[in-house]
């Protein structure tokens, strides 16, 4: 790298904060990403699939049938999703399998609810005192 | 051992779920097929498929293992592949290379989770099945309940060509209604006793109705008649067959070799040979099984073995593979001699001279291509890659010791390399390394391989979401940096203004600062798509000559750095002084 001349390290370190300070000051509000899950279940296990759902912030947008089995259409943030695989698979005896898409736009992007807001902003906080 | 020619020939994958009796299914067939003279069983963690200590300790395939056996004068290629859909992979590498499937059924629980799941991919990947039930000397077996199963769960196209004598610890053998003839548990071909002879004929009456949907002809003939011949009855199936529109059903007693010759023997009558079926190539053309067509092979399967370092599973595709010969990878243009060529049957490798068409084989320490790749004479095109579902399971993976983290990165991606459902990702967002297969014991098992083939230690744990952040009212701000120590000294001031961007709308100019009326001029305007779907919108609206306009993007990088965790979504920055 060449050496970055005073003036322009200058105009770096003066757009950067002030960047984070206005931005700061403009009602920030944290986004998440959302995936579409697509749950193919034994009808049996729609009613576990679904409460499950609702314990992840999902939202079941629509319901159809494929070759014998429901297949739920769901919207369910990312942050949710870890170990999903494990957990429908344990509620529904194995018997049903998900497919999880994601396109990077920002239509994808939800608001956080405020109480998850105010626990990621204080994780951030101690992250970045961390590495700091 | 002898090259048998591309009609000689058939592959197979035994799927099903877990504990069905795949692999001693797969040890019978061995026996069968002359390829070992003494069987081994799970329980003794002696099968020649499930031949390493992972599968062995938890008494459960987890690699789908290539073998082979000589039945009247065919060789059939068998993979017996985990019954796990974590383990998946083995199964739908192993489409790739067989013309039919035998799903092994649990005789005493009848379609199972694993029944459905696999059976669904068949589906999926155009595969015909033939239904083997095993367990049928179990003392719980239970012929009745799961014929009833197989008949809900696969409707109009099972048919049943066996029925078993007195299922249990007793078995007495099948009757088999295509041959009409009885099978005991000695695999001797006797006449059907009596007592069964109501049943059979009963049997064979539904049978020939369904062979006859394989053909017009076959319809006509037996409309006129109301008879096919046996032979015309193993037409009617093979054409019913390769239409996935018909699915046999035979019994087995895999651990007691019961019926297993007979299932065998089926397989070389009926089930499709290779001659003749087409692959499509990644250009859109055609590259058909042709023991005269210049040779292509594909490689659907590589794993490291003990004593031999790394294997490559192959089928000839098309042409004949003789040992030395000089191939090229179409997709990379390297080649490649193969000095020598094996017939597999799990550990067991035979070195032979030549491989037809449609046969299977491996090779040791390729150089010019992994998984998933075409080598073939020069001039061929690369044969279409294979498909794997989405990976159903993430996590974020390091080195339990930072030190050992490039040998932790070296390990991963030899692991991936041979698994085509594994991937290992370094996402510069998170800054984590992200590992996704089929499931969580998928993961846990390539934490198993770390630990005991590259001597590693790895933590799994919960990846990080790459949140953004957005903002919704109007604000404004100035920073100004000044230092002065020794050298050029640095000064820069910036004020500027952020305002959330409204899709559609153009950026507003007027606006209240500080209870003032103030008015922006655009001097310029840089508009950036971020990598995520966002946008910035960046205008300078610098007054006079305040500052160099040349600053602007030193600015703007400021800007956006600020932001490494969360980053705005459509923000508009107006820089003024
Ligand atoms: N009684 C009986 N047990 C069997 C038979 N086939 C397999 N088993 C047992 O079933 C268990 C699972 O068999 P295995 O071949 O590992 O099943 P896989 O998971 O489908 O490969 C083992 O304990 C076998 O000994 C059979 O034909 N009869
Ligand atoms: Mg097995």
């Amino acid at each position: 790298m060449h050496p970055v001349d005073s003036k322009e390290i200058a105009f770096i370190i003066a757009g950067r904060n002030a960047f984070k300070e206005a931005f700061k000051n403009a009602g920030p509000k944290i986004l998440e990403p959302i995936y579409n899950v697509d749950i193919i279940t034994p009808n049996e296990y729609v009613g576990p699939c679904m409460s499950d759902l609702n314990t992840r912030r999902g939202m079941i947008m629509n319901q159809d049938m494929d070759k014998g089995m429901t297949v739920l259409h769901a919207r369910v943030p990312l942050a949710e999703l870890y170990r999903y695989s494990t957990i429908l698979s344990s509620l529904t005896g194995g018997s049903a399998t998900f497919q999880m898409t994601f396109q990077m736009k920002f239509a994808e992007y939800v608001q956080v609810p405020a109480d998850v807001q105010t626990k990621l902003i204080a994780e951030y906080a101690a992250q970045e005192q961390e590495e700091d | 051992m002898k090259s048998y020619t591309t009609d000689k020939i058939r592959n197979v994958v035994l799927i099903g779920a877990s504990h069905s009796g795949k692999t001693m299914l797969s040890e019978a067939m061995l026996f069968e097929g002359k390829v070992i003279d003494r069987r081994g069983s799970v329980e003794e963690k002696n099968t020649v498929s499930d031949n390493t200590e992972f599968e062995q300790t938890n008494q459960k395939s987890i690699n789908a293992t290539p073998l082979y056996g000589e039945f009247n004068g065919c060789k059939i290629n068998f993979i017996d592949a985990p019954g796990s859909d974590d383990f998946s992979g083995g199964a739908l590498s192993a489409f790739k290379v067989v013309e039919s499937a035998v799903m092994v059924m649990n005789g005493t629980t009848g379609v199972e989770v694993g029944t459905t799941i696999f059976s669904r991919y068949a589906d999926q990947y155009g595969k015909p099945m033939v239904i083997a039930v095993n367990q049928m000397d179990h003392d719980k077996a239970n012929w009745e309940g799961v014929r009833h199963a197989i008949a809900e769960e696969f409707g109009k196209k099972a048919i049943i060509c066996q029925f078993p004598v007195n299922p249990g610890p007793g078995l007495e053998g099948f009757v088999d209604v295509i041959t009409m003839k009885f099978y005991n548990a000695k695999n001797e071909e006797l006449d059907i006793p009596a007592a069964y002879a109501d049943e059979a004929e009963e049997l064979r009456a539904e049978l020939m109705e369904k062979a006859a949907e394989g053909s017009d002809e076959l319809m006509e003939k037996f409309f006129e008649t109301m008879e096919l011949t046996t032979d015309e009855i193993r037409e009617g199936l093979r054409a019913g067959l390769v239409k996935c529109e018909t699915i046999p059903v035979f019994c087995v007693a895999a651990k007691a070799n019961i019926g297993v010759r007979r299932l065998m023997e089926f397989i070389v009558n009926v089930c499709p040979s290779p001659l003749g079926t087409v692959q499509k190539t990644v250009d859109g053309g055609e590259v058909r099984c042709n023991p005269a067509a210049p040779t292509s092979i594909f490689i659907y399967k590589t794993s490291v073995e003990q004593h031999l370092g790394e294997v490559s599973y192959f089928k000839v595709m098309s042409g004949t593979l003789n040992e030395g010969a000089d191939l090229v990878n179409p997709e990379t243009g390297n080649g490649e001699r193969l000095s020598a060529i094996y017939a597999v049957a799990g550990s067991k490798k035979e070195k032979v001279a030549s491989i037809s068409a449609g046969d299977i084989g491996c090779v040791m320490k390729l150089k010019a291509g992994k998984t998933d790749v075409t080598l073939a004479a020069p001039g061929q095109e690369a044969i279409e890659h294979m498909v794997f579902p989405d990976a159903k399971y993430r996590c974020a993976v390091k080195a339990v010791d930072k030190n050992d983290e490039a040998k932790v990165g070296d390990a991963l991606n030899k692991i991936a390399a041979q698994d085509p459902t594994i991937t290992v990702e370094y996402s510069k967002e998170l800054r984590q390394t992200i590992l996704s297969g089929m499931g969580e014991q998928h993961i846990n098992y390539v934490k198993w391989r770390v630990n005991n083939e590259f001597k590693q230690n790895i933590e799994l744990y919960a990846p990080k979401v790459p949140y953004r952040e957005t903002i919704t009212k109007i604000a404004t701000a100035q920073y100004r940096h000044k230092k002065q120590s020794g050298g050029a000294g640095q000064f820069g001031e910036v004020h500027l203004l952020v305002c959330p961007y409204i899709e559609g709308q153009e950026a507003p100019k007027n606006f209240k600062i500080d209870g003032k009326d103030t008015v922006f001029n655009f001097k310029s305007q840089d508009i950036t798509d971020l990598e995520w779907g966002g946008k910035l919108e960046f205008y300078n609206c610098v007054v006079g000559g305040s500052i160099d306009l040349g600053f602007m993007p030193q600015v703007q990088d400021g800007g956006r750095s600020a932001h490494r965790f969360l980053r705005p979504r459509h923000p508009r920055v107006c820089v003024r002084r």
